[in-house]
């Protein structure tokens, strides 16, 4: 079902600020992450701890949510679908991959952050960098992807586009 | 992030037969799947140590439910 020019705009535009605010979030998230395996200072480390685990809950998982929904929405409200095209599928893929990531991620980050309020060396944690940076590098190629919309149509995405012709052909035959 | 008028989806492909996967999905599927064994490895060979939560929480004596029992000297917190 392909969404009217108006809706299909919006959809978009909801897509793009859910999605470029997700990964504004995680480089906030890992300027803190940072500071928290970097700084020698106590007080500069628990802030830290405390303010990733805000980030993580207030912004970077509602996004990532929110971006996967609309973006799941937008994909079957236009013909690019979600599994027609390969840079739409892997892209797909790699926004669930990192969204159930930062699921599970986030009790982790909740666990530190109650480490460090309560320690006297917070600095003896081990931080988040591999797993943030990771899904900085994530969202970088999806974003990739995005813009580039590197070539190739999956066998499903071609028999939907043979289908369409089929019907358009017949469309034209059966005209006034 | 898909812009639908910056490239038409629908006339991408105008064939008979059905088309082969593209060389960047097998590079990259193959570069994945290489990743995906070595990290396999490291992890079953213990090289890599432990993968998890607990891997986080190097501070002596603590455990996710202990967090909160933690006698905190007053000096350090402001």
């Amino acid at each position: 079902m392909t969404m009217p020019p108006r809706l299909r705009k919006a959809v978009l535009a909801a897509h793009v600020v859910t999605s470029v605010g997700w990964l504004g979030a995680v480089m906030a998230y890992i300027a803190l992450d940072v500071t928290a395996v970097a700084s020698s200072d106590a007080n500069r480390v628990r802030a830290a701890y405390l303010a990733m685990d805000m980030i993580a809950g207030a912004a970077i998982i509602p996004l990532a949510l929110a971006s996967v929904v609309i973006g799941v929405v937008h994909g079957l409200g236009t013909p690019w679908g979600l599994f027609r095209h390969y840079w739409v599928l892997a892209k797909l893929l790699l926004t669930l991959i990192a969204t159930a990531v930062l699921l599970v991620q986030s009790r982790t980050i909740t666990s530190l952050a109650r480490a460090a309020d309560g320690s006297s060396d917070p600095g003896a944690l081990s931080g988040t960098l591999p797993h943030s940076i990771g899904g900085l590098l994530v969202l970088l190629i999806a974003l990739v992807l995005s813009v580039y919309k590197p070539k190739g149509v999956t066998r499903y995405g071609w028999s939907k586009q043979q289908e369409l012709q089929g019907h358009r052909r017949t469309a034209t035959a059966a005209g006034p | 992030m898909a812009e639908p008028n910056a490239r038409n989806p629908e006339t991408q492909t105008d064939r008979r037969s059905p088309p082969g996967m593209p060389r960047w999905v097998k590079v990259t599927s193959i570069a994945i799947g290489i990743l995906l064994l070595v990290f396999l490895i490291l992890q079953l060979s213990g090289i890599a140590g432990q993968h998890g939560p607990g891997r986080h929480m190097s501070l002596d004596g603590y455990s996710s439910g202990a967090a909160t029992t933690w006698a905190v000297a007053p000096a350090t917190v402001e």
